[in-house]
């Protein structure tokens, strides 16, 4: 599992977690934890997202709420960042981009059951390829090992693998 | 008391409390409290916004709400009110000018309520009864609380209009049948309308809420669900007997089911057991499942199905309101994620602090991929079964799912249909209970189709577990065939259910379906 980690940036909270994990205790949030998010955001590499990508249309009241709810979430306001994505899923419930994001916020709360829906939510009404499939299985991948369940988190993280789809080759 | 409430508050405090606090009338079975409600049950509009003859005339009523009734002791009231904007003259509140007017005046009232008409007061029942489950009733009297609800008052208008025509248009004697609609957002469980009675606006018995009716062939989704959640068992394409068949009931003696039709069908597939209703075949897969399973998943989705475990529940002798059929259904429409079914989203204080949120939750079922199965044989309902006269009905169908029920002796028709973007529930037969000669395809279904062609609605790709994988069978048989094989229907099955047989089709050609 610490291998799986490892190709991560890992913050000293997430060390802290697996020491526990290791002594069987189910990890229990003592406070929020901002960076578990970053993990999920961070395209392989830094870089540009790989493969093919898929951006649908967008409402424009969602993306107004969604920026201001992502910038109360780097505030570190979450009960006002999940407040306003909720009013965003009330207009779009199956934009895949604002359940993930509720994802990574569940994440960042340390609520690790409404996480992993979110995010399995996300990819089940998503494209299922490209950056934002890899975005739901890691943070599946993140909400099971924090649970506990490191089979199912393994599970998970294979999944990310076959995520990208490269663009097809042009002759 | 008095001296006891001086030594703690001013007067102004105590003041305040008294007007938030006052009885001024009733509405419906609600008594009206406090000048606030006052103002906006009498004059439609807030206490801020009143005249000075409007003030005066509640300013009267205190004394005896019902006495110096505006409606029922006009007169009364309005020479109450005289003497109220007199005394507020005397006391230099208002001029000699604005007292001759006021006095020549009429009383103000808002139209609507002369009729009895109190809107969306059903939808307010719903709204009071969950308020009432976390609040005390003197805490949401007092505070000025704002309630931030889930109504949408277009889609109530709409449902309003749907049931009275509806019912108008169904019934052979006029104004014999009843009906109540839940019209709930499935993806959270909001309720968007929620109709109790035919006339618009008439309060009293509420069905919506409190009709508990026998719910027939509306529960056999959750029978089937519990038998597709086994696939080593079920799948939509197992055969199953629709024959005569004896169930012996301890206690009771035996039990013989019969067919809506009164014919028995022979064997057919799971799926057209369900999309035709028929009896004999689904208590089959009932008493596979079990009557305590399926009790046991009405509870968990939060419906209490009562004590008596007969094998009847197969067939729905199961009595529910609307309200919890809604509930019952909620998941299913949502793709397999659960909510509570509400009417209130958020409680406001009069700082404009949240005391109390109902969060967005996703909890997803544990049958999720058994309620793909399910999901698509409640479209063959419509399509091919109980329900296909929909298509008839409605001018444009996004993809609707559906399921009709029909009680014994015709007295209970209910149809309940989702989209993506919506879940109706419609009951409708006699307050009385005697036989009304009404169908779930004839009665409830034209009710529902009024309503959802007012309604606006999507047609959007459904999100199911990818372990759901769709194989060509040669129908009726439960055996895999290929697309260009005769009557070759797609059904979904989950990964490894799917039947190992196969079509003569591909036998005689030589072809394996899988490629080599």
């Amino acid at each position: 599992m610490k291998a799986a980690l490892s190709r991560f940036p890992i913050s000293g909270l997430t060390i802290l977690s697996v020491l526990l994990l290791a002594a069987c205790a189910p990890w229990q949030p003592t406070l929020d934890d901002p960076e578990i998010a970053e993990q999920v955001r961070a395209p392989e590499g830094g870089g540009e997202p790989r493969g093919l990508q898929v951006y649908p249309l967008r409402n424009p009241a969602v993306r107004e709420l969604e920026k201001a709810a992502e910038a109360a979430r780097s505030e570190g306001d979450f009960d006002r960042a999940e407040s306003l994505l909720e009013r965003a899923l009330r207009i779009e419930d199956r934009d895949p981009e604002l359940l993930q994001r509720m994802a990574e916020l569940q994440l960042s709360r340390g609520r690790w059951e409404q996480a992993e829906s979110y995010a399995m939510r996300s990819w089940e009404l998503g494209p299922q390829v490209g950056d934002i499939c890899r975005r739901n299985w890691r943070t599946m991948a993140l909400a099971r090992e924090r649970d506990g369940d490191v089979i199912k988190a393994a599970r998970a993280r294979e999944r990310v693998e076959i995520c990208p789809v490269e663009p097809p080759e042009r002759f | 008391m008095a001296v006891s409430l001086e030594l703690r508050f001013s007067k102004a405090e105590i003041l305040e409390a008294w007007l938030n606090e006052v009885y001024l009338g009733q509405d419906g079975r609600r008594a009206i409290h406090g000048f606030g409600r006052a103002a906006e049950y009498y004059f439609g509009q807030p206490v801020e916004a009143l005249d000075p003859g409007q003030i005066a005339l509640l300013v009267g009523m205190v004394r005896g709400a019902s006495w110096y009734h505006p409606l029922r002791n006009p007169e009364r009231a309005r020479e109450r009110r005289d003497l109220v904007l007199a005394m507020f003259h005397e006391t230099g509140l208002i001029d000699q000018g604005t007292l001759r007017r006021q006095q020549a005046a009429g009383l103000g009232l808002r139209p609507s309520l002369r009729s009895g008409a109190s809107q969306y007061g059903a939808f307010m029942d719903l709204v009071g009864r969950q308020l009432r489950a976390d609040y005390r009733d003197a805490d949401l009297r007092g505070t000025g609380l704002r309630v931030f609800t889930t109504l949408s008052p277009s889609a109530q208008r709409r449902a309003e209009t749907a049931l009275a025509d509806g019912l108008s248009g169904v019934e052979r004697e006029p104004d014999s049948l009843q009906g109540a609609i839940v019209l709930v957002e499935p993806g959270d469980g909001e309720v968007r309308a929620l109709v109790g009675d035919r006339v618009r606006g008439r309060r009293g018995f509420n069905r919506a809420l409190d009709a508990r009716r026998p719910v027939g062939s509306v529960i056999k989704p959750l029978v089937y669900l519990l038998a597709l959640s086994r696939p080593d068992r079920f799948t939509l394409v197992t055969p199953v007997e629709d024959k005569a068949l004896t169930v012996e009931i301890p206690g009771s003696g035996p039990w013989q089911p019969v067919n809506y039709d009164g014919v028995s069908h022979g064997t057919v597939p799971l799926l057209e057991a369900l999309a035709q209703s028929y009896n004999q075949a689904s208590v089959r897969v009932g008493m596979d499942v079990g009557v305590d399973a399926l009790f046991d998943l009405m509870r968990r989705l939060g419906v209490e199905p009562g004590r008596e475990a007969h094998p009847a529940a197969f067939l729905g002798a199961v009595s529910l309101t609307p309200l919890q059929v809604a509930q019952l259904y909620q998941p299913i429409a949502a793709e397999g994620y659960s909510a509570p079914i509400r009417a209130v989203r958020e409680v406001v204080d009069r700082d404009g602090e949240t005391i109390a949120r109902y969060p967005l939750q996703l909890k997803p079922l544990p049958q999720r991929e058994a309620l793909a199965l399910l999901d698509f044989a409640l479209r063959r309902v419509v399509t091919h079964g109980t329900g296909r006269s929909l298509a008839s009905l409605l001018a444009h169908d996004p993809g609707v799912r559906g399921k009709t029920g029909t009680t014994n002796d015709q007295r209970d028709a209910w149809f309940v249909g989702y989209t993506a973007d919506w879940l109706g529930v419609v009951w409708t037969g006699r307050d009385d209970n005697r036989p009304a000669g009404v169908g779930g395809a004839s009665t409830a279904l034209p009710v529902w189709a009024g309503l959802f062609d007012e309604l606006p609605t999507r047609a959007v790709r459904p999100g199911w577990p990818d372990s759901v994988e769709w194989f060509w069978v040669d129908w009726p048989h439960a055996r895999l065939a290929a697309e260009h094989c005769e009557g070759a229907v797609a059904v979904p099955f989950i990964a490894g259910s799917q039947p190992e047989a196969l079509s003569d089709c591909l036998e005689r050609r030589g072809i394996w379906p899988f490629g080599r």
